[in-house]
Formats: C-alpha cells, sequence, structure tokens
C-alpha cells in the first residue's frame, strides 16, 4: 500500500508578470520549451510535445560532456489555458527525471493573478522514497531555479512590446 | 576580464544553499572542471549544472570552455560586497554593546544600579 497522497506531494509556486495565454504559451510551445528548461541554454535544449491526452511531453538537454537527459513524460490531462498534467517516464535515468521523476504526476496549473499569472507546480511521487531521492538528485533545487529563470525570459521575451 | 560587479541579492542567494557552498569551498583551494566539482554530489547532471550557473550569474565562479571541458574558478573579489555588508551589520552592533557598556559603568559609578 503506497503512502497518503499528502506525504508524497511537492508543491512549488510563482506569480509571473505575464498574462495567463502567454504563460500557457510558452509551457507546451517546444520552441519556448527549448529556450527556458534546463540549464544548458536553447542551443543544447530540444523539445517535441505532443498536445493531447497520451501524447509524450519531452524536453531533450545535452550536457557539455555529450551526455542525453531528456525529460520525458505522458500528458495525462491538458486543459488550455488552465492546466497539464504529465505523467513522468518510468525508465527516466535517476530519481529527478531532469525534471519528469519516474512515475511522478507532475501537474502545472495556470490562474490568472492581477495583471499576471499564478503558476503552481505540483508533484505526487511514486513513493514517500521517490520523493526523498529526487530531491537528493537536485529537483527541487533545480525547478526553483528553473521557475527563476522563466521569469527572467517573460522580461526577454516581452521587452519592447508593451 | 571577469565582471566583478556583484548585486548582494545574487551573491547571498547563491550562497544559500549547501551544494554550491561545498562547491565555492572546493573552488577556494583551486581550479576544478565541471566533472571534478561534480563528482562528490550524487546528483544528476542538470541539477548540477543548475547550481553551477546560480553560482556563475552571481559572479562568485567564472568558467573557462577548453575542448569539451569546462574549467571552474573562483572569484574571490566577488565576496567583498557580502564581506562588507556583514562587517557594517557587525560594526553597527559592536558600537551599540560599547555604549551600553559605558551607560552601565557610569550606572554603576553613579551608584544607582541596582
Amino acid at each position: 500500500m503506497s503512502a497518503a497522497p499528502d506525504t508524497r506531494r511537492l508543491r512549488m509556486t510563482r506569480y509571473y508578470d505575464a498574462p495567463r495565454d502567454l504563460v500557457w504559451e510558452v509551457w507546451t510551445n517546444p520552441q519556448h520549451l527549448a529556450a527556458w528548461w534546463g540549464p544548458f541554454g536553447p542551443d543544447a535544449t530540444s523539445s517535441t510535445i505532443d498536445a493531447r491526452v497520451g501524447g509524450e511531453f519531452l524536453v531533450s538537454m545535452q550536457a557539455p560532456d555529450g551526455s542525453e537527459h531528456p525529460s520525458r513524460g505522458v500528458i495525462k490531462a491538458i486543459d488550455p489555458p488552465e492546466k497539464i498534467v504529465i505523467e513522468g517516464d518510468a525508465n527516466a535515468g535517476d530519481a529527478c527525471g531532469a525534471g519528469l521523476p519516474p512515475g511522478a504526476t507532475v501537474t502545472i496549473s495556470f490562474e490568472a493573478e492581477g495583471n499576471g499569472t499564478r503558476l503552481t507546480l505540483t508533484t505526487v511521487f511514486a513513493s514517500v522514497e521517490a520523493l526523498h531521492a529526487a530531491d537528493a538528485s537536485g529537483y527541487t533545487a533545480s525547478w526553483s531555479q528553473t521557475l527563476d529563470a522563466l521569469g527572467a525570459y517573460f522580461v526577454s521575451i516581452t521587452e519592447g512590446v508593451s | 576580464m571577469p565582471n566583478y560587479q556583484v548585486n548582494l541579492d545574487d551573491a547571498f542567494r547563491a550562497l544559500a544553499d549547501p551544494t554550491r557552498r561545498a562547491v565555492l569551498q572546493r573552488l577556494s583551494q583551486g581550479s576544478a572542471s565541471v566533472k571534478e566539482l561534480a563528482e562528490p554530489f550524487d546528483m544528476a547532471l542538470p541539477s548540477f549544472m543548475q547550481h553551477l550557473r546560480v553560482l556563475e550569474d552571481s559572479g562568485l565562479v567564472s568558467s573557462e570552455k577548453k575542448g569539451r571541458t569546462r574549467t571552474c574558478d573562483i572569484q574571490p573579489a566577488a565576496l567583498l560586497p557580502v564581506e562588507d555588508w556583514i562587517a557594517e551589520q557587525r560594526a553597527i552592533w559592536e558600537r551599540r554593546f560599547d555604549r551600553l557598556d559605558e551607560y552601565l559603568k557610569e550606572l554603576n559609578a553613579s551608584g544607582e544600579a541596582p
């Protein structure tokens, strides 16, 4: 029997000074995803998204040493521009799954708040142990950094527009 | 030349994580490749690279790529604004304690102390 979802759940949230449709767009458009996801930069990152229930969500990262680090999952629910639910690939190379941990359900929700958007990333891990292993592997610190980088990305793409 | 302009927020943010502090400690002993730096940590490479990116963005660490190897160095000058800020706070409190000390001595001398 698995532990109650509450003890397997990790929740992170950010407010972005960007309209909800745009926040949704950068999360579901592969060109945008490759521009802000992970630490290696757009030249070393690529993405393909099959935006339907059962479709694959994939962001591939290539480290400077040539090693590949895919963030791979299956879309379990997609409800534009409010919510996307992705289940991390069970065969992921490590406990943090480069952002989509194996067997974990990652829900990204987008709520309009004032003139901007509240993004909440909720991860329900396969087990409490899986949560701890992912955290040790850098899951929390990495998402924290990537969500901050996303804020900077909105500034970079909206500069000169308003 | 690396840019030594350091934002205090970025520097303290970079220091507010045990992995990043450990990397700085290692680099204070000399240059190291990304691979050498990552070795002691049971961490996925992208996660580790995120930490390095925070350190580089803060100006505390610089890196240079030669072929396939990226070598990192600490930028000790970037720690100066952090040291200055802490020294300033300590000085304020030391002056406060000095004044308290003198005040207590005065009280004692005038026989008003309990």
